[in-house]
């Protein structure tokens, strides 16, 4: 089955959704609830993680963050009261976090007549992920979570799946 | 946690392969809390595999490896690939870890000779079953796919 990127937005959301919820509610015992917005909303003092997908022509660009405050209660969940690096232990959680995520889009998307692949997550400086196809935000925990999605392609107009 | 002990755990040593630190943190303490207490740790596929090989030569394998599918250098599956043409695990149980959960991607990885697959986020009850059953098939002397 073909279907477009566009098309694929809205199952895109369920799936960041569906997937942030697991990982909240296994890892960190906490739930967490996505709004999806048209249009970026800064983050504060923020820890950001990125991991890319790409397929041919397409690149897609998933980033999250997680601002301090809830990045530090996160840390304290899983380490406890362990001796490691506590910006280590973060970085380790949000990494992982991006690549559980970005790993089912990937499912989703390659279940779907795409060919995508991925790399791996690494803790970057910029948010940036605009890529003027298709961009997607998503918030929680009282903004001090975001997930940004953008995808795109070389030529204009939205990808078909071959 | 709601799992409980896992009979035989205390007599099963595992390696844990994962480059993630939360994830090692995460599964040892769930290992823990099953009864595990010969845990074992390598970082990278490269590290794991020169692990393996000296336990080969001493002569005391691992029963069980948790292998995580995606690491930078050697992957998993490239490990899980490795161990199973030499020969060198044919005994050991290896249960792959990973973020995808395309058919797939599990199809590829049974074929490559895994015991079975955890999909991420790892989920107790998850972990406990295909624990459980590694080792019984580990008692029965066989790693065949659970």
């Amino acid at each position: 089955m073909s279907i477009s990127l566009r098309e694929c937005e809205k199952e895109v959301t369920g799936v960041v959704n569906q997937t942030l919820k697991e990982i909240f509610r296994q890892y960190f015992g906490m739930e967490v609830d996505l709004e999806k917005f048209h249009i970026d909303r800064h983050l504060s003092d923020a820890v950001t993680s990125r991991s890319t997908l790409s397929d041919k022509d397409i690149l897609a660009i998933v980033a999250l963050s997680i601002e301090k405050g809830l990045m530090d209660d996160m840390v304290a969940k899983i380490f406890k009261t362990s001796s490691c690096d506590h910006d280590e232990a973060a970085q380790s959680c949000i990494n992982e976090i991006t690549n559980i995520v970005t790993a089912r889009v990937k499912t989703y998307l390659n279940e779907h007549g795409f060919d995508f692949g991925m790399g791996l997550p690494e803790v970057v400086n910029s948010r940036e992920t605009k890529q003027g196809d298709l961009e997607m935000f998503f918030r929680a925990q009282d903004n001090r979570l975001a997930i940004d999605i953008g995808v795109e392609k070389e030529q204009s107009g939205y990808a078909a799946a071959p | 946690m709601s799992s409980g002990i896992l009979p035989d755990a205390e007599e099963t040593s595992i390696l844990l392969v994962d480059d993630n630190l939360m994830t090692r943190t995460l599964t040892i303490s769930m290992l823990e809390h099953f009864g595990f207490r010969d845990i074992d740790c390598a970082v990278s596929g490269m590290e794991a595999w020169e692990r393996i090989v000296k336990m080969k030569s001493s002569g005391r394998l691992c029963d069980v490896i948790l292998l995580d599918w995606n690491m930078p250098g050697m992957s998993g599956y490239d490990l899980l690939r490795r161990c199973r043409e030499d020969r060198i695990l044919d005994d050991v149980a290896i249960i792959m870890l990973t973020a995808e959960n395309q058919k797939r991607n599990m199809l590829e990885a049974i074929k490559a000779g895994a015991t079975s697959y955890i999909t991420k986020p790892i989920a107790h009850e998850e972990l406990f079953a295909k624990l459980s059953q590694a080792v019984a098939w580990k008692k029965k002397g066989s790693h065949c796919a659970v």
